[in-house]
């Protein structure tokens, strides 16, 4: 079975311009051959701090920007070859959301209006009745009442609104689905809402997912495989048990490592990463990383280091990574005592009272 | 990282469920809100009355604008003639009507006119850019620089055959480029936001974008401008027929008259007055009902609901229950009093056509030397607000009730003076961004010199020594060549130490970080946590951190309060909070939060919503979402007990290993 995306060799350079004449003076390299696929209803999560290039990523693979290089091929088909009309009919099946549900809804149309426009245009309801039928089961299908269609964005929550631009996203009935922080913007308990919302239609639709955020920890609960980017490349992936049990990259440690615990008996070496990101407009000789990295050596200031697989669906851009000491502390430390037990009768409890109240 | 400020949240939160009650067309909210602005219908009135006049006047009256009456010259107001006549006769009411008339209509032309170009140009050079926007805008820019009255003046009387609609068409072509200007740099940043994003990507034609996206979203202001350019337009047809450029004779105009009847106004005044006169009402109306609609159309003046009357505003729930002020005891800590002593706080806002919302309801906390205190709540939870409050910042719409004492001075009613005295000596601010909280112009070695000095009497010299010395401390590489370096110049992480420099600059004896490290990505989160300890234990300073961030607090804190709508839910030592959690609330929010160190097929969620903080719940607020709730419950707000020593709960079922029997 061939890959629902293959992505191959992807490069975006954004040209800086400076000066009356618009001269360009340089290049932002913001996403420097970016290698990937994803299956059919599978995750993929691409995380990494400010301007790794993740959200380029995203961009990129639905052509909202124009690569500067590479491939993307969508159910085999490369469609960077696509006319702007052709490459309109193939939008019908990949979708986007965005990070903040307060920007990404139009403030001046009612809900009823938003989602009925991408109905209009992909020609998927025919009649008023059949496309009124459509936004209330749309809104049904993210938790939403059907008459919540002629209400406007900011009669929503947060959380509320994200439902909405998930709603807008599945009304096309896509296979992909491109998350830029779906959820970064929003309260803890309603980040659980949506996170499991965005699940439930996974399992129901065989969607495929490219979830993009720099929260590890929400990665873990949704991801089936992790891709961590740096200064614009891929520095490791593999699938999310096997990343967090066994992160290779020192990248992918320090991040692991620096995500605070919500458990103040955690204990945790705490090997600090020093120093600011480097810019992308001039990013470091050799391994991009080697500026920030506490166990970097002569080498990695020339050598560019290429992201190779283990054979084993795990790749990793540092040739050093055998060397170094296994890693699993970082990320499991809770123990079992009498007061865990505890917690997680009541939080069982929680969960259960408030299934039988609804 | 976007978290929005918490102070924005507080009212989302409270308009929402309310406005879900309406539930309606945004025209109708913008129509009430209208209606029941005095001064708004005052000039809507006189603006019809004037309108009236103008098409209706001319027919009251039998005597025609032109023809002159040689029996009457320069005659006073009389039964015959209203208004009088002029130096030829003419009727002064019948002139005026028509001069009237002409005005307003060329006024209006121009204001749809210059409107209909300025929203085409203008969207277009915004969302196309490129050469469409560098053509348009050269454009715009060259119609700016040329003398547009000389001209108007020149070409205005060659054009005599075609008469006033030439003048609608010059005044127009002069007119629209400031407009068009401000619609180019509205649609620049429409464009950028992520709904127009999302239709460009389902393959919306630009067209359509701009007609059912942009245009909607600069409605309000594109209404509002054509209002006042209609006065303007009004003004400057005056000026053009005043100085016999506009409005030819034997056709009249409000300046045309205001013209014939100046070198007479002394002894004629009827000749001038009432042109004049109708000239002023005019423009003071239209700019009445500019004013009216630029409220009217504004989201954020008012819910669109009648205000409720102060009176109905429920009591504070001190004075219901009675019991619900107790002292908070924070930890024993080896030393005297505490630095900071906060009983019964309360902070309600008020605005216009609102109900008042109460956002802090009954907060005590102690804070001893060296303690870090989290404070961590979900957005609406009144944390923000409750930091504001201590820094004596809050916005002037907010009414504060109670104490908190600062080193022994209360800060509840002081001075500006006194406070700003306290800020920086006795209590330092770490924002959530930075780059906001410092100012763009200045270096931010002048800035923390600025602070200091603001507080100490030292000389310029020892000032600059010392704020090396700062950024030094908090690890700021090169601190003398970095001291010299502009805000924008720093880093987001860097901006952060100079703003902790800052903060510790004049020994403060508490310092607030509200979201210190939420804008940060999470490796230079770690250096900053990092940091804030290291300087804690090294100065001795108090911490209130407030975040939303559990893992954050569960690293830094000792102490930690959980608020939940305005109010301490629970309060405990941040092992006990986090091993042993005795508010469901608190319970639910741990299991909410994904996390590195487990995982879960399903994420529990609290299920609903904060409550709308301006008729809060009789009861618990936390009653409707909560899964253990009895009865009881819902009817007495619970008091805050304490089942272990430190350790408080808002919760009649507390312990709760009860609820597990």
């Amino acid at each position: 079975m061939s890959a629902l995306l293959e992505v191959a060799g992807l490069t975006k350079h954004f040209p800086v311009r400076r000066g009356a004449f618009g001269l360009v003076s340089g290049h932002v390299r913001a996403v420097d051959g970016v290698d990937f696929h994803l299956e059919q209803g599978e995750t993929l999560a691409i995380v990494g701090e400010s301007g790794c290039g993740k959200s380029t990523v995203g961009r990129l693979v639905l052509r909202l920007l124009e690569p500067t290089a590479g491939q993307v091929r969508f159910d085999g088909e490369d469609l960077l070859a696509l006319g702007d009309d052709e490459m309109r009919a193939r939008r019908q099946h990949m979708q986007v959301i965005f990070q903040d549900p307060y920007a990404s809804l139009n403030p001046r149309m009612t809900v009823g209006a938003m989602l009925g426009e991408p109905l209009m245009l992909h020609g998927l309801a025919r009649t008023e009745a059949a496309r009124r039928a459509r936004i209330g089961e749309l809104l049904e299908l993210v938790g939403l009442r059907p008459d919540h269609a002629r209400r406007y964005p900011h009669e929503f929550s947060g959380g509320q609104r994200q439902r909405l631009a998930i709603a807008r996203a599945l009304a096309v009935e896509p296979r992909l689905i491109v998350a830029d922080e779906p959820v970064s913007a929003l309260d803890v308990s309603i980040q659980a809402q949506v996170i499991n919302l965005m699940r439930s239609l996974q399992q129901r639709f065989g969607l495929a997912y490219i979830f993009i955020s720099h929260d590890l920890a929400v990665v873990k609960h949704i991801a089936d495989r992790i891709a961590v980017m740096y200064l614009g490349k891929i520095v490791e992936t593999a699938t999310t048990d096997e990343l967090f049990r066994s992160p290779r990259h020192p990248y992918t440690r320090a991040l692991l490592a620096a995500v605070p615990l919500p458990d103040p008996t955690a204990v945790r070496e705490r090997a600090l990463l020093e120093g600011d990101i480097p810019s992308a407009m001039n990013p470091p000789p050799g391994c991009r990383f080697h500026t920030r990295c506490p166990v970097a050596r002569e080498a990695c200031r020339r050598n560019v280091p290429a992201l190779v697989d283990d054979g084993m669906d795990h790749a990793t851009a540092c040739p050093y990574w055998p060397e170094f000491p296994p890693a699993h502390v970082l990320t499991e430390v809770r123990g079992q005592d009498q007061d865990r037990i505890r917690l997680e009768r009541l939080q069982a409890a929680f969960v259960s009272a408030q299934r039988e109240a609804s | 990282m976007n978290q929005p400020s918490e102070m924005l949240l507080v009212t989302e939160a409270a308009d929402a469920p309310a406005l879900a009650i309406v539930s309606s067309g945004r025209i109708r909210l913008t129509l009430r809100r209208f209606v029941t602005n005095p001064s708004a219908i005052a000039g809507v009135l006189v603006l019809l009355a004037m309108i009236l006049l103008a098409f209706v006047g001319p027919y009251l009256t039998h005597w025609s604008y032109s023809e002159p009456d040689y029996e009457a010259i320069r005659a006073a107001p009389s039964a015959r003639h209203w208004w009088g006549t002029n130096a030829i006769g003419q009727d002064v009411y019948a002139q005026t009507v028509r001069g009237l008339q002409k005005s307003v209509i060329i006024g209006l032309l121009v204001a749809v006119c210059s409107t209909v170009v300025a929203s085409a140009v203008g969207t277009a050079a915004g969302y196309f850019r490129g050469w469409t926007d560098r053509t348009l805008m050269f454009l715009v820019d060259l119609l700016l620089v040329l003398p547009s009255f000389l001209i108007i003046s020149i070409v205005s009387p060659r054009l005599r055959s075609s008469g006033w609609i030439a003048l609608v068409g010059l005044i127009t072509l002069f007119g629209w480029m400031i407009t068009a200007r401000v619609v180019r740099s509205m649609t620049l940043s429409i464009v950028e936001r992520d709904f127009v994003t999302a239709a460009r990507f389902m393959g919306v034609h630009p067209a359509r974008i701009i007609v059912r996206h942009v245009l909607p979203n600069i409605a309000s202001f594109l209404i509002i401008d054509a209002t006042i350019q209609a006065g303007a337009a009004v003004i400057t047809e005056t000026s053009l027929s005043y100085f016999g450029f506009g409005v030819q004779a034997p056709d009249v105009s409000l300046g045309t008259l205001i013209a014939d009847g100046t070198g007479d106004a002394i002894g004629y005044p009827w000749m001038f007055f009432f042109a004049a006169g109708l000239l002023v009402v005019f423009v003071l109306a239209v700019n009445l009902v500019g004013d009216g609609l630029r409220d009217a159309l504004d989201p954020t003046s008012g819910a669109g609901r009648p205000a409720r009357r102060a009176d109905d505003v429920p009591a504070p729930p001190a004075s219901v229950a009675g019991s619900v002020v107790e002292p908070v005891v924070g930890p024993v800590v080896d030393g005297p009093a505490p630095i900071l002593r906060v009983r019964d706080l309360q902070v309600t806002f008020r605005a216009r056509r609102k109900p008042p919302a109460p956002a802090v309801r009954g907060i005590d906390l102690d804070l001893y030397p060296g303690e870090v205190l989290g404070l961590v709540g979900e957005s609406g939870s009144g944390k923000s607000v409750t930091s504001l409050a201590l820094l004596g910042l809050l916005p002037g719409n907010a009414r504060v009730h109670g104490s908190i004492e600062l080193a022994g001075q209360q800060v509840v009613g002081a001075s500006d003076q006194a406070m700003s005295r306290l800020r920086g000596q006795r209590i330092g601010i770490v924002f959530q961004d930075p780059l906001t909280s410092f100012t763009p112009v200045y270096r931010i070695g002048d800035q923390i010199a600025e602070a200091l000095r603001a507080h100490q009497d030292i000389s310029r010299e020892r000032a600059r020594r010392r704020v090396v010395e700062l950024l030094d401390l908090v690890g700021i590489p090169d601190p003398a060549r970095r001291a010299n370096a502009f805000p924008h110049e720093f880093s987001g992480g860097m901006r952060q130490r100079a703003m902790i420099a800052m903060a510790i600059a004049n020994d403060p004896d508490v310092i607030v970080a509200d979201e210190p490290t939420t804008a940060l990505d999470v490796t230079i989160q770690a250096q900053i946590l990092d940091l804030m300890l290291e300087l804690k234990d090294r100065l001795g300073t108090a911490i209130i951190l407030i975040t939303h961030d559990l893992g954050v607090v569960a690293e830094m804190a000792d102490d930690v309060a959980v608020m939940y709508a305005g109010q301490i839910v629970e309060r405990a030592p941040v092992r006990d909070l986090f091993a042993r959690p005795e508010h469901p609330y608190t319970v639910g929010l741990l299991g909410s939060i994904p996390r590195l160190d487990d995982k879960r097929e399903q994420l529990p969620s609290i299920e609903g919503r904060v409550p709308d903080m301006t008729r809060p719940p009789e009861g618990c607020r936390f009653a409707a979402r909560c899964p253990f709730v009895e009865p009881a419950c819902r009817a007495n707000p619970p008091p805050l007990v304490e089942v272990a020593p430190g350790h408080l709960t808002r919760c009649r079922r507390a312990p709760l290993a009860q609820v597990l029997q």
